[in-house]
């Protein structure tokens, strides 16, 4: 049997990061768990991966494993992006811009993505075999030293190294000045010089010792074994978490979570969250979404546990294709185009023997539960896409915003959810672009929609990857685009001034409806006079008289001024007076009349 | 370089050798599924037993497909061959029946059988830990009909009494209900008294003690074992597992029993598969359904104290009884000898187990 060699090489590298990257390390590059995930399966994604198994250890979470199928990572470029991981963000490892099987758009931030998961676990072990090659690497990425001392680190990455060593060597500068004092003898000079000597030296030292501690190791160490044997069909790469913080651990059990923002029935049963957990995971993922979409139960994204939280993140935010029909279910027409991409691009989460669609399932809450929903009455969609320079570079998005009478459901896909190489940044920005900050509108709640940014915006990136520098000029002419189809309800244009007319669409159907039952029912009391044979004419012709009433007709002229103004009044006027002259004139008795009016006055 | 960053290099640099001995290890395990002689006893042994099974449960009225747990390794080589057999089937969700539990591999292979329509779940846990996890994935989908366990380590060992657990574990969990137990494991030369200690407990029993002495003579369990620490252990092993069954009103029956060389190693791997039919279930679909169906695994020996009558517990232990004698008057197959001799075979088997090495590519 063929034996590793055991002569085998192992490599040290420190993980070297500038003290800037180490802020916003320490400070949390993600904000949520998913975050961090995300770009596990990002690196899976650019490696042509079409199955990525991510296995949590649920309901322990001790361990999380995320294993792909896809090239493998050469060991070389690995230790690239441990080298270059402090220089550069924006993916200096890439050389091509498409992957080579199914010519994905390339994420590309392998370096940022393994090293935002400090933020997970202090132990990273990575295994990766090239398809078809013989020799397979294991990386060990060890933050533990990191986080032995957060607040050395901390302190360390804060500090201006120059500002400390004024601090801590102040005093070389006093002698310095005293020295040139005339009321000293020449050995106390000559003791001076030599203290400022010997000062001066520990002085260049400390910095350096200082300055090398900032360029590197803060994050902790990296060992390579670049050289074990392949295991024959085990191509493709495995990251395996250990040993998870214990925030992250307990955030994902709902530790310490309090039981008040369960749902009210599972609350009255007086259930754990263990339990309550248990009960959301006997759901497949469908069921899940769809009982978020309808809210059944009064279940809402809020009420969920973390841990399924955690799964609608990663669905949200990784490059996994819709469910059938998705996401405007009544308009399986949009995003066509996208949605062929990603199926062509054949690429499937699996989180726990559960495969991930994107979540998204709309018209959402009380109207999914609605038939015969009609554009410009209950929803309006906007599709929008651009292509061209802007700042002398290449700008292409193209998706959609939908609007839809009530409140989108669950509230986590309220607003505008941005891909860049199909990849969602952050969650929904429920702000629409900073829009409802500016324009206050009741109507934000009511909108969702996706952009997927197919060249440019990048740039526009904060270094969390999950939010936009806003002042990118990219990411200014998209606001601008957003905010035109966004409109406005005063000026009655864009999908707000479309709300507010659909508001006044279904209002004119509603007072049709209600005009369409007074007639019949006018008729009907006419009819219940004893005149038989009467037709009633409804006409909107203007007319002095407001109803005329002949032998074999009653024509009630609805415009008459002579009405009450208010319609509610008119109908009601309307309804008295047209029977009781009916029943006049079919020669009723007072009695009778008094008995029609009692039936039209107390009992209608 | 500072004296920080030297301590730091050297405290990684230490832990080398232990991811190295442990990444040859899984590759040494992986190999391993190209083995013949893993393959006679997967064709020969667990094969032909889940053939006859089915043709048992069909006699006795049940059609349904079985449902699987086993741990694969990295190639799943037992799931191909019982997939290309036809014995293991799609349920109506489009899954295959079956559900896998290894810490190095589970998710791996999920990934490869996923195009086959994936599996009913996966732990990447150790079989104990991951029967023991009270929410863990694989507790939902219990009882099983076809357990396969192919432990590298040892059942019965002198430190470790996690394996142990585990079978405890499954027989718990599949709450009465008939099952084959297929059982790959290594003896640990170590526990030497603890396997005579339980061998000795047997000497009480007038029928066992009678057949052990026709057997070998008047032989020590201590001789025995020296001579033959393999033949000792498939003694003790089956009268254990066998033992833990009669506990839950099982009564056991031993089918194929074997062992091999395990390649350039100085040692055995032990075989053993076993049938486990509950007592006292008068119709005969019943025996193929849990006994107790509303318990939890915990609740367990309340209800066997309770539940199991007391003509199920005398039956368990004549049966029992009945099993010990006959473990001691069969032979166990040595796979490494037959081979040895059957070049021809060898070869035949060598090339099975090659074609089930990445089977699911070749599977439409």
């Amino acid at each position: 049997m063929d034996q590793i060699n055991n002569e085998i090489q192992v490599e040290y590298i420190p993980l070297e990061v500038t003290s800037n990257i180490l802020i916003h390390i320490g400070a949390g590059i993600y904000n949520s768990v998913a975050g961090a995930i995300k770009e596990l399966v990002s690196n899976s994604y650019d490696a042509d991966a079409t199955k990525v198994v991510i296995s949590t250890d649920y309901p322990d979470f001790e361990q999380i494993r995320v294993v792909d199928n896809g090239t493998g990572m050469s060991v070389a470029r690995f230790k690239k992006a441990m080298y270059t991981i402090g220089s550069s963000l924006k993916g200096t490892l890439e050389t091509r811009t498409n992957t080579e099987k199914y010519a994905r758009p390339i994420i590309g931030q392998l370096g940022i993505g393994l090293m935002g998961l400090s933020q997970v676990c202090s132990v990273a072990i990575i295994e990766s075999q090239l398809r078809g090659g013989d020799t397979r690497f294991v990386a060990e990425l060890n933050f533990s030293q990191f986080k032995e001392h957060p607040e050395e680190q901390a302190r360390a990455a804060k500090l201006n190294v120059l500002q400390e060593m004024v601090e801590r060597f102040g005093a070389v500068a006093e002698m310095k000045e005293r020295l040139e004092s005339n009321s000293l003898d020449e050995d106390h000079r000559a003791e001076l010089r030599a203290k400022i000597e010997m000062m001066e030296e520990a002085q260049e030292r400390a910095q350096e010792e200082q300055i090398e501690d900032l360029e590197g190791e803060h994050l902790g160490y990296c060992m390579i074994y670049p050289n074990m044997r392949a295991i024959p069909g085990q191509d493709g790469t495995i990251v395996t978490l250990r040993a998870i913080d214990r925030g992250v651990r307990e955030l994902l059990k709902d530790t310490n979570r309090s039981i008040d923002g369960m749902p009210r029935h599972v609350k009255a049963r007086e259930e754990s969250w263990g339990e309550f957990r248990e009960e959301v995971d006997e759901w497949d993922w469908h069921e899940l979404c769809e009982r978020l979409r309808h809210q059944t139960s009064g279940l809402t994204y809020q009420s969920l546990p973390q841990y399924h939280q955690f799964l609608w993140e990663l669905a949200l935010m990784t490059p996994v294709q819709y469910f059938p029909g998705a996401p405007v279910t009544i308009r399986e027409d949009l995003l066509t185009r996208k949605k062929k991409q990603l199926k062509r691009f054949d690429f499937s989460l699996i989180v726990d023997n559960r495969e991930l669609f994107k979540p998204i399932l709309l018209p959402s809450g009380d109207l999914a539960r609605e038939e015969d929903l009609e554009e410009k009455y209950d929803y309006n969609i906007e599709p929008l896409s651009f292509e061209g320079e802007v700042d002398n570079s290449l700008l292409k998005y193209h998706g959609y915003l939908f609007w839809q009478r009530k409140q989108v459901k669950p509230s986590t896909i309220r607003g505008i959810q941005i891909y860049i190489r199909n990849v969602g940044i952050g969650p929904y920005d429920n702000t629409l672009l900073n829009f409802a900050n500016v324009n206050p509108t009741s109507r934000a709640g009511q909108i969702s929609g996706e952009i997927y940014a197919e060249e440019g915006l990048e740039r526009a990136l904060n270094i969390d990857r999950n939010s936009f520098r806003e002042t990118d000029a990219h990411y200014l002419k998209l606001k601008e685009h957003v905010w035109s189809i966004l409109g406005s309800a005063a000026r009655g244009d864009g999908l707000i001034g479309k709300s507010v007319d659909a508001y006044w669409l279904r209002q004119e159907r509603k007072e049709d409806t209600i005009y369409e039952k007074h007639v019949d029912d006018l008729q009907e009391l006419v009819r219940s006079t004893g005149k038989e044979g009467v037709q009633l004419r409804f006409l909107q012709e203007e007319h002095m008289e407001p109803y005329v009433v002949g032998e074999k007709r009653i024509v009630v002229y609805d415009n008459s001024p002579n009405w009450p103004t208010s319609r509610k009044e008119r109908l009601y006027a309307q309804r008295i007076l047209v029977p009781v002259r009916a029943a006049i004139d079919a020669g009723a008795s007072p009695h009778q009349i008094l008995e029609l009016l009692e039936n039209l006055l107390l009992k209608s | 370089m500072s004296t920080r960053r030297e301590q730091r290099k050297r405290k990684a640099q230490a832990e080398v050798p232990d991811i190295i001995e442990q990444k040859q290890r899984k590759y040494d395990e992986a190999q391993w599924d190209r083995s013949p002689l893993k393959q006679y006893v997967r064709r020969y042994g667990w094969l032909q037993i889940i053939e006859d099974y089915i043709e048992r449960r069909r006699n006795d009225g049940v059609e349904l497909p079985l449902k699987f747990l086993t741990l694969p390794g990295a190639n799943a080589s037992d799931i191909g061959l019982w997939w290309k057999a036809g014995v293991l089937k799609k349920r109506e969700d489009g899954t295959l029946n079956v559900a896998i539990c290894d810490k190095e591999y589970a998710d791996v292979v999920t990934i490869y059988l996923r195009d086959l329509g994936g599996v009913l779940d996966y732990s990447n846990k150790p079989l104990h830990e991951a029967l023991k996890a009270q929410q863990g994935a694989l507790r939902k989908h219990f009882p099983f009909d076809v357990i396969n366990v192919d432990i590298c380590g040892s059942l019965i060992s002198r430190r470790r009494k996690s394996e142990m657990e585990a079978v405890e574990r499954l027989f718990r969990l599949q709450r009465g209900q008939c099952f084959l137990l297929l059982l790959t494991t290594r003896p640990d030369v170590t526990a030497m008294d603890r396997l005579i200690t339980i061998l000795q407990g047997n000497f009480t029993e007038g029928p066992f003690r009678e057949a052990y002495h026709m057997r070998y003579d008047d032989m020590k369990p201590e001789e025995l074992y020296e001579r033959s620490h393999i033949v000792f252990n498939q003694l003790v092993i089956p009268k254990v597992v066998a033992r833990l069954g009669r506990e839950f009103g099982y009564k056991t029956y031993e089918h194929f029993v074997a062992n091999y060389f395990r390649g350039e190693h100085d040692y055995r791997m032990i075989c053993h598969s076993f049938e486990f039919e509950p007592i006292g279930r008068r119709n005969p679909t019943n025996k193929y359904r849990p006994r107790f169906k509303h318990i939890t695994e915990d609740n367990i020996d309340h209800i066997l104290n309770d539940e199991l009558s007391n003509t199920v517990r005398s039956s368990a232990l004549s049966a029992y009884t009945d099993f010990t004698v006959s473990v001691v008057k069969r032979d166990p197959v040595d796979v490494s000898a037959i081979l040895k001799d059957d070049p021809e075979l060898y070869a035949e088997l060598e090339a099975e187990a090659e074609s089930l090495i990445q089977w699911w590519e070749n599977v439409n």
